[in-house]
């Protein structure tokens, strides 16, 4: 639930997604304590509710300029192109990250992802088949693969390239 | 409910209503919580290989990317795409296609590459521990060196084409339109340690298209959590990169390390990788040095 909520956050463009997650989720937990239960909806559905308050406080708090949509050109810390020298230090994350990844999954998030458009859908269908799995189980282990990952070259780059990437990855398995 | 609204919903254009139920859903229902995140991978894909376009392009850029999170999640993409290497760019030039081609055997492509690479670095184990059959492990890496050097002089072979090609694609230029940009690849190579054959050097070619150089090596027989590498100009002994923390990878049961480098920190000349196991007391062992050369096209 965590982490949908963080997503929740992250595409409103919040700025600090984490932080308000728990917000929510602390939100959720004083109203469980207070009250016993939850009966006007259900558990994941209150936590929308919630959710959209925190979301709306967060939007009234800020500077309007901070939440303005920034184009991507303009942006202070806007994605360099992946040849850009400065991208080894995410290349060097992205190796370990990969290392820390059980070789299967390794295997299969840099072959899931392969191509383009008709190949990539092709290539899909020849993974699936060859790990016999449905379609749509593929997607989901690709997925949430992937979704350790980011986690993981994200925790890595934040660190400087440190080892505290390791423990998101133990807490993702 | 498709993919294509779950597109304009992560571009910020559904409508209000549409926005909120997409938004419940995805905080209360994890089944598409993860529908949405595959959505969102390829959508990201697609930006970062140049494959989107009109407006969901325009919205990608100024709703999406307006996000730190969305940035970052860019810059991954791309990463992922040059270490996988062999997405060829719409318009690389026929030479280009055929150095892609080539390197089925990149790491990108994984398996192959590593599969090799693993097992000519575990017989290289093998054959510094000859105590007992030393004659018959010999002739078995040397037969396995053999495949290596014909799959590098097969990829020298390929570049030295290409080069050719691009040399005879210029002379031709006047009748031609300008030449597209070529793409991003990246190199991958399996390194020995210099003690063995000091005769058989590796040699990379390193053209312009190439991005980056993945180095793969046996570590050897002494183990280590964590190993560190340093890139040294062999000529002048000059320090030209320093590793992260390096740890093996297991693949198909045999241990392998492996590291990329941009090729734009590499010119023509004589390398030496050297690799340091960390103890536990956190002190580097100094352990073998590789040694390679880099051939620029």
């Amino acid at each position: 639930m965590r982490r949908r909520l963080v997503r929740y956050f992250e595409r409103k463009q919040c700025l600090d997604a984490d932080a308000l997650a728990d917000d929510t989720l602390n939100r959720v937990s004083r109203r469980l304590e207070e009250e016993g239960a939850i009966t006007d909806a259900s558990p994941a559905h209150y936590c929308h509710i919630v959710a959209k308050f925190v979301l709306l406080e967060y939007l009234r708090q800020i500077d309007s300029r901070v939440r303005q949509p920034i184009a991507v050109d303009q942006a202070p810390d806007a994605p360099r192109p992946a040849g850009d020298t400065d991208s080894q230090p995410l290349l060097d994350c992205l190796d370990r990250c990969l290392g820390q990844l059980d070789p299967d999954e390794a295997l299969l998030i840099l072959e899931y992802y392969r191509g383009e458009q008709r190949a990539k859908i092709e290539q899909r269908r020849r993974l699936a088949a060859e790990l016999e799995l449905s379609p749509n189980a593929l997607s989901i282990r690709a997925c949430r693969i992937r979704d350790k990952l980011e986690a993981c070259i994200t925790q890595c780059r934040d660190a400087g390239g440190r080892a505290t990437f390791r423990r998101v990855l133990s807490q993702e398995k | 409910m498709d993919d294509e609204l779950l597109v304009r919903y992560l571009v910020g254009t559904t409508t209000d209503e549409e926005t909120e139920s997409l938004d419940q859903l995805s905080i209360a229902d994890e089944a598409f919580a993860v529908r949405l995140r595959a959505v969102e991978h390829d959508l990201v894909d697609a930006y970062a290989s140049g494959g989107l376009s009109g407006g969901v392009l325009d919205h990608f850029t100024s709703h999406y990317l307006s996000s730190p999170a969305g940035r970052a999640k860019v810059e991954i993409a791309k990463a992922l795409r040059v270490y996988r290497g062999t997405d060829a760019a719409p318009h690389a030039t026929p030479a280009v296609r055929s150095i892609g081609a080539s390197r089925k055997w990149l790491l990108a492509a994984a398996a192959a590459l590593i599969a090799i690479g693993a097992t000519l670095a575990v017989d290289d184990v093998r054959l510094r521990q000859r105590a007992a059959d030393a004659r018959q492990g010999q002739l078995a890496l040397e037969q396995r060196e053999r495949e290596l050097q014909d799959t590098i002089g097969r990829q020298q072979s390929a570049i030295a084409d290409a080069a050719r090609e691009r040399a005879h694609a210029r002379e031709e230029a006047t009748e031609r339109e300008s030449q597209p940009a070529a793409g991003k690849y990246v190199l991958s190579i399996v390194l020995f340690p210099a003690t063995r054959d000091a005769q058989r050097v590796p040699a990379i070619a390193l053209s312009k298209s190439v991005d980056a150089v993945t180095l793969a090596l046996d570590p050897g027989p002494e183990q280590f959590a964590e190993y560190r590498a340093v890139l040294e100009d062999a000529a002048s002994d000059r320090v030209v990169w320093r590793s992260g923390p390096l740890r093996v990878a297991s693949v198909q049961g045999r241990r392998i390390l492996a590291t990329t480098v941009r090729a734009s920190l590499l010119h023509g000349g004589e390398y030496a990788l050297k690799l340091s196991g960390i103890t536990a007391t956190r002190e580097a062992k100094a352990l073998d040095t590789y040694p390679f050369r880099v051939v620029l096209e």
